[in-house]
């Protein structure tokens, strides 16, 4: 009965397939013009997207005979993931990403092998960072920035040195409106530190074994009963962080957990009071432990399906650099990945949430790229939940501990 | 007597669900206003009041491109709209007067086809529209907004069944032909229920987030208000744009709250199959 | 089928030829447009299938065998990328090809029965209606090809393609370990249906609560939405109350919010220390905060109300004008019979109301178990609890799908839920929607 119809939407199908087919073919011969055309897409957060832009400049100054067309667009490290993985073809050909996300960006064959000036990439960043952009001793990822969770602190309700202590944080007497201390304790990036402090470890000693954790023995529990206990106490506030960057502001909060990107909000509500610390000791079975927070690394990557892979790695390569982490420290407060900067002390100290942050990084495990990962944050959000809102208590934290631990190791078939 | 009280009790109640009802607009409103920054305040009214906010919302678009994003929406619902009432009018009618082999079995097949939770192909819908070469466009929203509109013909289905039949036969006797029965007698006759297609479709890009995430992804220029406002309340800007987020959502709703209340009668016709003179 | 076989035995020469040529019979008996149309649209079927069709059809078997890898490319001095098969893409050009296989068929087939149609005209002494009058009826007796083209080319392209595509994803293995083009995945047949509906998978312990509260959600939604809007809608048009346009304009405000928007300032005033939590403590009724959102069964109730804000409205808009039609003698001999107002409503307004609103109510309910925006705005599935895999307290199967696709990028699990859900919503609609009047007053019509 319909015969134009179908014959209509036969046509339509098969153009849209020649048009799909012909576009990729035309595009394949531009690089024999005379200067090389090169189109290259960056993608980064929407609050550095400014940041690259300038360095991106530098960089096509440095490389002069190239015809650079680069452009960019706002994919923050974050979701980096889960936009490259809808549609690897059409993400950027350089791309930032958070470290935790590469066995499965690496999985989906998103990433292209680095081997070209890998060995240069190696040699100048830290260990610890290269291990993490590794996979079967290919190098899939440049290093750009550690990072973890640190204090921020108001200097006109604490002092340097009590913020030493998470104890004597919660001592002091700051009347009745003020919270103390607050940290988002329903996400597993922060609470995670309770259980890494307590000396328990996730999927392992190496953190790569999907069978293995064991938050629920007796460290477990005493980490658990931390939590309680704090969550119960009226000087501290489960926050997020807009909550935070509100308590700061309306000068109802003391002390708080979070990371860098809170920096120049927090600091332009605090002025003068801005302070910045790595996280207290708590004290754990009479002894004063320092927290032990989760750390992940910021990492740019390759798409292994672009165009150009000498020119993006080059491109890479140059926004990971040195030169380019220096001025992620002063105007991003970004810590490096660079062993000659995490070296130059003076850097270091001209920025001082970078020395927490860094200060931290020292104090921190971290954060394993296995793909069980991905089991780990909804249970940790849920057992905080727990701790916060009271129905996990100190009668009932093992069998609750037992069950999150089962959750976290859960294989779906 | 007991009328006066009863009336009174129904005031009273009616005073108190409004006032719960419009509260919430209000304290956007409020909010939007608000000279402090931050998505929390632990105090309920402001401390200041500012028009700040609004002019920052067109004058700042480094970061948010506002202005760029409601030309967008702006864009989009227009054509969409004309194409979904297009479509929904032409589907119901030729449902609703026309007779055919297999109409019955077409109908059916929409309901089913209706049933499909529409999120579970989102991702297929993105490789379709790429296919095409026409992914993270304008015309794809458009596109994809408006051909679902097909399916949504049941309620303008109603209205039309409701319409004489002896107009058609009359006219018919005159000479006239199908085409012209549904352009000059109709079409003019379904004021209510085209008005409500217009309504509806010209409402949805406004409203849609997870589409136009999927359809855009990192096409910045291109978004709409709903993934440009969505954008304002990520972790690093919540603080400082949360009362621009407010402004932004004052905006929006202006032109969508005016229409519809405008429209409202048409509305309660349409849907209500064409049998209630409001 | 029938008139291809008729065409096939009773045809002559010209029109059995016709099979193989396609648009020959119009060709040779003065159709020279239409002819040449057919003969174009095989040209161009017979170039395509050649050329990639069948290879597409045929690479749907195995959805891929060549994975992706790194050769060094001496040239560059670098490991390069070899391209490998993408499941993904195999599986929707595959998908594609046999729609397209199908619409040709469909043209196929109409031109078999055109060329023995036309030799018929011919042989009956007739002349063959040119190209212009078979445009012209395209207004007239053919008018509903003409007015359907478009949507149904809409349809098909965005709806029906896509839904074929992830149904056909259910009996995959395309989880976030199969993930293209890195990767292959395959046919694992109704593997995931099992997974998923035995109660000891860590998956299935998830879905039949999930489940359960998707229906507990749709029944109480749709009920209280549907009753108290009819209720506020009678206050209304309450004789003697003046101001109706104003009162009815104030309701209507909380649906000509945009949604997203009234539903993320909900989430804000809601929170534990929201605008709500804040006033009530200034205003001295609590001491500590209401967990409106972050307590389960609290979280449940919230959004139940909440729904009720946005979901009123529409109800009250179309009851009202419902209720002007009752007929007022009615109400007359019920009072004379001393029935009072409750009695009236249960007795009178409340069935007549259903009556005409049944196909509305079951509409609402489906809406309401694939309601995506209220949970994902209000709650996001929160609070999470130890219990569910990836699921908080308050998803629905629907949000609970989004993130599975969206989050662990587990697919062929999402799709398989798709699948359940349209089950669930196909055979209530069914159960309902053939017993209401609309439907029967259809059948009554034509």
């Amino acid at each position: 009965m319909k015969k134009i119809l179908s014959a209509v939407i036969c046509l339509v199908f098969l153009l849209g397939i020649f048009t799909a087919c012909g576009k990729n073919t035309s595009n394949d011969n531009n690089g024999n013009t005379e200067t090389k055309k090169i189109s290259l897409k960056v993608w980064g957060s929407q609050d550095d997207q400014e940041f690259l832009k300038k360095a991106v400049e530098t960089f096509k100054s440095k490389h002069s005979s190239v015809d650079w067309n680069i452009t960019f667009a706002v994919v923050g490290e974050d979701k980096a993931q889960n936009e490259v993985l809808k549609d690897v073809s059409a993400a950027a050909d350089v791309f930032c990403f958070a470290s935790d996300q590469i066995t499965e960006l690496h999985k989906a064959g998103a990433l292209y092998r680095i081997t070209r000036d890998d060995m240069m990439v190696k040699s100048r960043n830290t260990d610890e960072s290269i291990k993490a952009a590794t996979i079967d001793n290919n190098l899939y990822a440049y290093p750009s920035s550690a990072d973890t969770c640190f204090l921020y602190y108001d200097k006109s309700k604490l002092t340097e040195d009590e913020v030493r202590s998470l104890e004597s944080i919660m001592f002091k007497d700051l009347g009745n409106n003020v919270t103390n201390f607050a940290m988002k304790i329903n996400d597993g990036w922060y609470n995670s530190a309770f259980f890494l402090t307590a000396g328990c470890t996730l999927f392992g000693e190496n953190g790569t074994d999907p069978t293995v954790c064991d938050f629920n023995n007796e460290n477990g529990v005493m980490a658990a009963n931390y939590m309680i206990d704090l969550a119960s106490n009226e000087k501290f506030k489960n926050f997020d962080d807009a909550k935070i960057k509100s308590g700061f502001a309306s000068g109802t909060l003391a002390s708080a957990v979070s990371g860098s990107w809170n920096a120049n909000d927090i600091k332009k509500s605090l002025g003068e009071n801005f302070g910045v610390a790595k996280l207290p000791t708590i004290r754990l079975n009479e002894q004063d432990k320092q927290l032990i927070t989760m750390s992940n690394f910021k990492f740019y990557g390759v798409n292994a399906q672009t165009k150009h892979p000498e020119e993006a790695m080059d491109l890479a390569n140059y926004l990971t650099g040195e030169d380019v982490q220096k001025l992620r420290i002063t105007q991003k407060s970004y810590a490096p990945t660079n062993k000659m900067l995490i070296a130059d002390e003076e850097t270091l100290n001209s920025n001082a949430v970078v020395r927490a942050l860094t200060q931290q990084t020292q104090n921190s495990v971290l954060q394993t790229s296995i793909p069980q990962i991905t089991n780990f944050w909804t249970p940790a959000e849920a057992f905080g939940t727990g701790v916060d809102d009271g129905t996990i208590t100190k009668s009932n934290v093992k069998a609750k501990l037992d069950e999150f631990v089962k959750s976290i190791l859960s294989k779906i078939s | 007597m007991r009328k006066s009280r009863g009336n009174a009790i129904v005031y009273i109640i009616l005073s108190v669900l409004g006032i719960i009802w419009v509260l919430p607009i209000l304290w956007v409103i409020m909010t939007s206003f608000r000279q402090e920054a931050g998505s929390f305040t632990p105090y309920f009214f402001p401390k200041g009041f500012t028009f700040q906010n609004y002019i920052n919302l067109f004058a700042e678009n480094t970061t948010f491109n506002f202005s760029r994003w409601f030309s967008n929406t702006l864009i989009v619902s227009v054509f969409s709209c004309v194409l979904s009432t297009f479509y929904v009018l032409s589907v119901s009618y030729t449902m609703s007067r026309l007779r055919f082999r297999m109409r019955k079995k077409m109908m059916n097949i929409a309901l089913v086809l209706g049933m499909f939770p529409g999120f579970m192909s989102m991702i297929a819908v993105y490789y379709v529209l790429k296919l095409f070469g026409i992914s993270q466009s304008l015309l794809a929203l458009i596109l994809v907004y408006s051909s679902g509109a097909g399916l949504g013909f049941y309620v303008a289905k109603g209205f039309f069944d409701t319409i004489p039949k002896s107009l058609d036969e009359a006219a018919m006797l005159d000479g006239a032909s199908k085409g012209m029965i549904f352009r000059r007698i109709t079409l003019p006759m379904s004021k209510p229920i085209a008005i409500y297609t217009v309504v509806t479709s010209f409402m949805a890009p406004w409203v849609d987030y997870i589409f136009a995430s999927v359809i855009m992804g990192d096409s910045y220029e291109n978004y709409t208000v709903a993934l440009g406002l969505f954008s304002m309340l990520e972790k690093e800007f919540i603080h400082s744009y949360y009362t621009r987020f407010a402004a932004g959502a004052v905006i929006v709703s202006i032109p969508i709250a005016i229409l519809f209340v405008l429209t409202q009668r048409f509305y309660v016709q349409g849907i209500t199959g064409g049998s209630v003179k409001g | 089928m029938g008139n291809i076989t008729t065409a096939l035995k009773k045809g002559d020469i010209i029109t059995r030829v016709s099979f193989l040529i396609m648009g020959f019979g119009n060709l040779v008996r003065g159709q020279v447009v239409k002819g040449i149309l057919y003969l174009a649209v095989e040209a161009v079927a017979i170039f395509y299938f050649l050329t990639s069709g069948f290879a597409s059809i045929s690479a749907l078997r195995h959805l891929g065998t060549n994975e992706q890898g790194w050769v060094f490319d001496e040239e560059k001095g670098i490991d390069v990328l070899s391209t490998g098969d993408n499941s993904m893409l195999i599986l929707l050009y595959g998908v594609l090809s046999l729609f397209i296989l199908v619409a040709f068929i469909f043209i196929w087939s109409a031109n078999v029965k055109d060329a023995y149609h036309v030799q018929n005209t011919v042989k009956f002494g007739k002349r063959p209606k040119t190209f212009r009058e078979e445009i012209k009826e395209y207004t007239d007796s053919k008018l509903h090809q003409t007015l359907l083209f478009l949507p149904t080319l809409g349809i098909i392209s965005f709806t029906v393609l896509p839904l074929v595509f992830m149904v056909l994803i259910a009996f995959t293995n395309f989880d976030r370990s199969h993930q293209p083009p890195g990767k292959l995945f395959t046919w694992i047949g109704l593997e995931n249906f099992k997974t998923m509906l035995s109660s000891g998978s860590v998956i299935g312990k998830t879905f039949w609560p999930v489940l359960g509260w998707t229906f507990v959600w749709a029944i109480f939604a749709t009920v209280f939405n549907y009753v108290l809007g009819m209720i506020l809608a009678i206050l209304i048009n309450k004789k003697g109350i003046k101001y109706k346009p104003f009162f009815r304009t104030i309701f209507i405000m909380s649906i000509a919010l945009p949604q997203f928007v009234s539903l993320l300032v909900m989430r804000n005033i809601l929170d534990d220390d929201g605008a709500l939590n804040v006033l009530l403590r200034e205003a001295g009724i609590i001491e500590n905060y209401i967990p409106f959102l972050t307590n389960g069964t609290m979280a449940k109730i919230t959004i139940l109300v909440v729904n009720l804000w946005i979901g009123i409205p529409y109800s009250m808009l179309i009851t009202t004008g419902i209720l002007m039609n009752i007929p007022a003698d009615l109400y007359e001999s019920a009072r004379i019979d001393g029935a009072s107002a409750i009695t009236q409503f249960f007795r009178i307004t409340l069935p007549y109301v259903l009556f005409v609103t049944a196909p509305y109510l079951i509409t609402q309910f489906i809406g309401n178990i694939n309601n995506f925006n209220i949970i994902y705005f209000l709650t996001k599935g929160g609070p999470a609890t130890l219990d569910y895999y990836q699921a908080g307290k308050t998803d629905l199967l629907v949000t609970w799908l989004y993130k599975l696709t969206v989050n662990t990028k587990d697919y062929s699990y999402a799709s398989t839920i798709g699948i359940l859900v349209f089950v669930i919503s196909a055979v209530v609609s069914l159960l309902t929607y053939r017993r209401t009047s609309s439907y029967k007053n259809e059948e009554a019509f034509s």
